[in-house]
């Protein structure tokens, strides 16, 4: 069978049954949705408008899309093709958590270049092949429970930010898990929704600090919110590791013994709210350069710009599937974000449905607390959601 | 809640924007009854209108802090401001537009500068819906204003201090000193001022107004030709390409200009022979750009600090890329960067001068 006919036969039967789950974001009527269809082609039929939840959810379940979309904006004409004649009234504030944006030691491990003209694989960033000098790179990315555990603890981080700084509630903030990569939250507090491009891009650059001058700041403060306290903090948290754990970060061994030596003097400056400058003096310019841009990493949020800032952004409609992993899309709480396992919690069919494909070279993957893989020209009985997951990334095919 | 600060009529002089001068000119002349302006008692309103207007024009902005006028007639200053939005209005011209805006803000933004701080409060409140308060019951010398609010202007300041990464943000709140809030209100004020000249409203305006913004724009249009000049010295503000006629006239106006804009101008300038001093003064004269930052980078683009390199300004193609291109006019097709233009623009005129 034709893979693109097998996922979409699956996708059908999954929406077939569960299309009621699928909700309408609020305010319906002014959302624009945009779909891609199972073809070769994968362009998005865009600027559809739903009067209601009953008529979106007709649609998806004879549309049957690969991907499913809805505008953060709102709009008066929503299924107005141009933009100027849309009517903007204002948009939702959403952010963008994706493994992408963050480091993890487990991406060396799983990613890959692979040179489109010779075909060498690479498991390291090149722009041109070693092999041939081609500068036809394709990048192959995967993802894994320790990727996506990353984007969960940045979603925290994000969220306490939006409580303390901000001064708005978790509760009132919607976190939704991508189907793929990472996580999206949605703000649709009425005094955020008319915020322009400008004001957003404020708000980014607050969360990943860009722009962040120490010299301005001045005061380090563990009591305090905002940057002057998360950064006290994070340093705290630094300045308590153990030399072994200090050394498991890449810190170099001159500003580990600097860190054990100085550490008092500088808890105690964190804790009665020292300058900057103070800390600074304390640790001499190279070592404060190194601890500092390791607080930094643990008090910043590395959100994906472009999402926030684009007041006309599609976002993927919840409950439904992702064409590239046959996961579901999945709204949460923050106390059921603790808890979720993506590659358990976000399985559209059971594991006991059993299905036969051919694997060409994929890697592992942990799907439903089993590991799969790696596998190179296998053909095997895999449960539905691991077969699923390898035919939607194009590793595999049904035989 | 709060306590309240009545305005009086000397307070609606210094900022006849609010609700509360709002509702004085509503109570002296009906909701839009313009005609009442043809009695002969309001002439003073015609005229102080006009002034208003012209003032906004021929003062340069760092010049209003000493910008001294003695109010002979509370009603008349207060009435003459929204007779002047409306033959703003009319006028039709961005560039003087938003020069008015921005003139009246700061005059506005001096005076809440020193200000009672109860007052400072009852305007941002009442006049603008912002959430803000005192940080401490005591006036400390500290406010905090609602996030949002503050975004909402602070957003097109570009100073480091501005960004709200490097404010302190609690539970929503932006901690700011009232000369910031003051600056911030000015932002709002010439917003405010300017949104109000673009609303669309059908007038009928009586003939003798009509007649003075008639009057008014033959006076604007002699000093477009004349105003860029001023500061100019030796330079030939007459010979500059469109895109760089644009972006000076967006710095005069107070505009916003993004960097790369102020980069190019700045290279311009100082290319064809524009002293330090005089774009120094340029920049901070409509705006609130700190001097010392200004004269370093604009010494730094000349090449007398850091990299000692002398940039150029972008070419065409970059201009356009940027988004800075305003569109060619007959010369433009002949030459690829805006220096080039300059030169054969200034050349061909003083050639035309000399055969005169």
């Amino acid at each position: 069978m034709n893979p693109l006919d097998f996922i979409r036969e699956k996708f059908r039967l999954y929406y077939l049954e569960n299309v009621d789950e699928i909700k309408a974001p609020t305010f319906v009527e002014k959302r624009e949705f945009g779909f891609i269809p199972f073809r070769k082609e994968k362009t998005m039929i865009r600027h559809r408008g739903f009067e209601s939840q009953k008529k979106l959810q007709d649609f998806i379940k004879t549309f049957v899309p690969s991907d499913a979309y809805y505008s953060s904006a709102y709009y008066q004409n929503p299924s107005e093709e141009k933009m100027s004649e849309k009517g903007w009234l204002g948009a939702d504030l959403i952010f963008d958590l994706d493994c992408d944006h963050i480091q993890t030691s487990c991406k060396k491990e799983h990613d890959s270049w692979v040179c489109l003209d010779c075909g060498e694989v690479f498991n390291k960033s090149i722009n041109k092949c070693l092999n041939c000098s081609s500068e036809k790179i394709d990048e192959e990315k995967w993802v894994c429970e320790e990727c996506l555990n990353a984007a969960k603890k940045e979603v925290l981080k994000l969220l306490k930010i939006f409580e303390e700084d901000f001064g708005i509630p978790e509760k009132t903030i919607g976190i939704v898990f991508s189907g793929h990569r990472g996580y999206h939250i949605h703000l649709e507090h009425e005094t955020l929704i008319k915020l322009g491009a400008d004001e957003r891009k404020e708000i980014t650059d607050y969360v990943t600090g860009l722009g962040l001058k120490l010299s301005i700041l001045q005061y380090l403060d563990v009591s305090k919110t905002g940057w002057s306290g998360r950064l006290a903090r994070a340093l705290y948290d630094l300045c308590l590791k153990k030399p072994e754990d200090l050394e498991s970060l890449g810190l170099r061994e001159k500003t580990i013994k600097k860190i054990v030596e100085k550490r008092d003097q500088i808890l105690n400056l964190l804790s009665l709210g020292g300058e900057k400058e103070k800390v600074e003096k304390i640790l001499g310019k190279s070592v404060w350069k190194e601890v500092f841009k390791e607080a930094f990493q643990e008090a910043s949020v590395p959100v994906d710009t472009v999402v926030t800032t684009d007041v006309h952004r599609l976002i993927r409609l919840p409950y439904t599937l992702h064409g590239k992993t046959g996961l579901k899309v999945i709204p949460l709480t923050l106390e059921k974000l603790y808890e979720f396992d993506p590659l358990n919690d976000a399985l559209a069919f059971p594991m006991d449905e059993k299905v036969r494909v051919r694997v060409r070279n994929a890697k592992k993957i942990k799907i439903g607390g089993e590991i799969y893989g790696p596998y190179k020209d296998d053909v095997i009985n895999l449960p539905m959601p691991v077969a699923l997951f390898y035919v939607c990334r194009g590793k595999a095919v049904p035989v | 809640m709060f306590k309240e600060a009545k305005l009086t009529s000397t307070d609606l002089v210094k900022y006849p924007f609010t609700v509360e001068a709002l509702n004085y000119v509503e109570r002296k002349l009906g909701r839009l009854g313009l005609e009442e302006l043809l009695n002969p008692n309001y002439e003073p309103v015609i005229e102080r209108a006009t002034t208003r207007i012209k003032e906004s024009v021929l003062t340069p902005i760092k010049n209003i802090p000493t910008l001294k006028r003695r109010v002979e007639d509370n009603n008349v200053e207060i009435l003459s401001f929204p007779l002047a939005i409306i033959m703003m209005k009319l006028i039709d011209d961005p560039y003087f537009q938003r020069r008015f805006a921005l003139f009246e803000a700061k005059k506005a933004s001096l005076n809440l500068e020193n200000e009672d701080v109860e007052k400072l409060l009852e305007i941002a409140r009442k006049s603008f819906g912002w959430e803000i308060s005192k940080v401490n019951k005591n006036f400390s010398g500290m406010l905090k204003i609602r996030f949002t609010d503050y975004l909402k202007n602070a957003s097109k300041l570009r100073e480091d201090k501005w960004k709200l990464v490097n404010r302190h943000l609690e539970y929503g709140d932006v901690y700011v000193t009232k000369a910031e809030t003051a600056r911030l209100l000015e932002e709002e004020i010439k917003n405010h001022i300017q949104s109000k000249i673009s609303e669309k409203v059908v007038l009928e305006l009586p003939e003798p107004i009509l007649k003075k913004v008639e009057e008014l724009k033959v006076f604007l249009k002699e000093q477009k030709k004349t105003l860029p000049e001023e500061t100019f010295g030796k330079v030939d503000s007459k010979a500059f390409p469109p895109c760089i006629k644009n972006i000076y006239t967006d710095i005069l106006s107070g505009k916003n200009v993004p960097h790369i804009g102020r980069f190019t101008l700045t290279a311009f300038l100082v290319q064809i022979g524009m002293s330090i001093d005089d774009i120094v003064k340029l920049y901070t004269s409509a705006t609130d750009f700190d001097e010392k930052i200004t004269r370093y980078q604009v010494e730094h683009i000349a090449g007398l600090v850091g990299g000692k390199t002398r940039y150029k300004p972008l070419n065409c193609e970059s201009m356009q890329t940027h988004g800075l291109c305003v569109g060619k006019d007959n010369l433009c097709q002949k030459v690829k960067n805006p220096l080039t233009y300059y030169k054969k623009a200034s050349r061909g005129k003083r050639v035309k001068h000399e055969s005169s």
